[in-house]
């Protein structure tokens, strides 16, 4: 996958032993709870405890990109798999060897990118909107009010490849990856919209030379509830006659 | 003298404005992508997502989702 070479499929879309490579088989698709660090149940439990909120989902489209490229089998494209059964290292590994670097821009690693391929992941800017008046939307039955607001944002992945045909193949897959588990990300997750709205065109990039990018923006939506909860009725009735009289 | 002459003619035409000012060769080079500068309008992904631009209330600037004009959309395309 480091070079254009690497990324030449003798057979799109075989399945199964490479043809022209005696000997050289697929490997078995792993089960999904022995790759990657995503465990939906954390995160669900995360979401559920602390609510969403924007690094949740950097962290989210990270481990989802993790979990897909950590083993050369739960590659769509073939090509991947045909290069991990050549020996050449094309798989995200934890540490400094990784063959695919997936990071949040915060972690940005300059001493990597352009020298292998890389998923960069960036969150936008995100804007409230209202659902309704001073975000009021019920009392429950103890009396308190709730209230619920919506967020409406995007992140970016910017697939990172040091020609345009290895940028296009590792844009392609990280945008099926992502477009497809949209019913699975707006079911469980409870994520009011999940979507890749836009696929960019392919340029270079400023931070790192000769490295080519395309940048896939993945639009969510999320609602934010609260309740306040005021001191007891009782508690507000004291009044300062009452304390001066103790 | 003729190298001299062409390369001043050279000069000439990557220091040539176009009608709005911009040098040719700025023109001409290809822009690259700042990842860092990168960003989308919340506005934008509103209108990706949701099919319809989000409602920006003109008196206090704030957007506001308005399900007002959801429900009674749905309620004309059900009639």
């Amino acid at each position: 996958m480091s070079d254009p070479s690497d990324w030449c499929d003798p057979s799109p879309g075989s399945d199964g032993p490479v043809p022209g490579t005696p000997g050289v088989e697929l490997p078995t698709p792993p089960k999904p709870w022995q790759i990657g660090d995503l465990r939906p149940e954390q995160l669900s439990t995360l979401v559920c405890s602390l609510g969403w909120r924007a690094g949740l989902i950097t962290g989210l489209i990270r481990d989802l990109l993790i979990q897909h490229f950590a083993d050369p089998a739960m590659a769509e494209n073939p090509i991947f798999r045909l290069a991990a059964a050549q020996g050449r290292p094309n798989v995200w590994r934890e540490g400094e060897d990784t063959g695919i670097l997936i990071e949040s821009i915060h972690r940005w690693r300059g001493d990597i990118v352009g020298k292998r391929p890389a998923i960069v992941i960036k969150r936008n800017s995100y804007s409230s909107m209202r659902l309704g008046v001073a975000d009021h939307v019920s009392v429950d039955n103890r009396g308190f009010q709730n209230y619920e607001l919506m967020w409406v944002g995007s992140h970016t992945a910017f697939c990172i490849h040091g020609s345009g045909a290895g940028v296009e193949m590792l844009a392609g897959e990280v945008q099926r990856e992502l477009t497809q588990f949209h019913p699975l990300m707006t079911r469980y997750m409870q994520l009011m919209r999940w979507m890749v709205t836009e696929v960019g065109a392919i340029s270079e990039i400023e931070e790192a030379k000769e490295t080519f990018a395309v940048p896939i923006s993945i639009g969510w939506a999320y609602t934010e509830r609260w309740t306040v909860e005021k001191e007891s009725p009782k508690l507000r009735r004291f009044t300062l006659r009452t304390l001066f009289q103790l | 003298m003729d190298e001299q002459q062409g390369e001043d003619v050279r000069e000439s035409l990557s220091d040539r404005e176009d009608k709005e000012g911009v040098p040719e060769r700025l023109r001409l080079t290809p822009t690259k992508l700042n990842m860092s500068a990168f960003d989308i309008s919340p506005d934008k992904v509103f209108q990706d997502l949701f099919g319809r631009p989000a409602y920006r209330d003109e008196r206090t600037g704030e957007l506001l989702f308005n399900p007002r004009d959801v429900f009674s959309q749905h309620k004309e395309k059900g009639q």
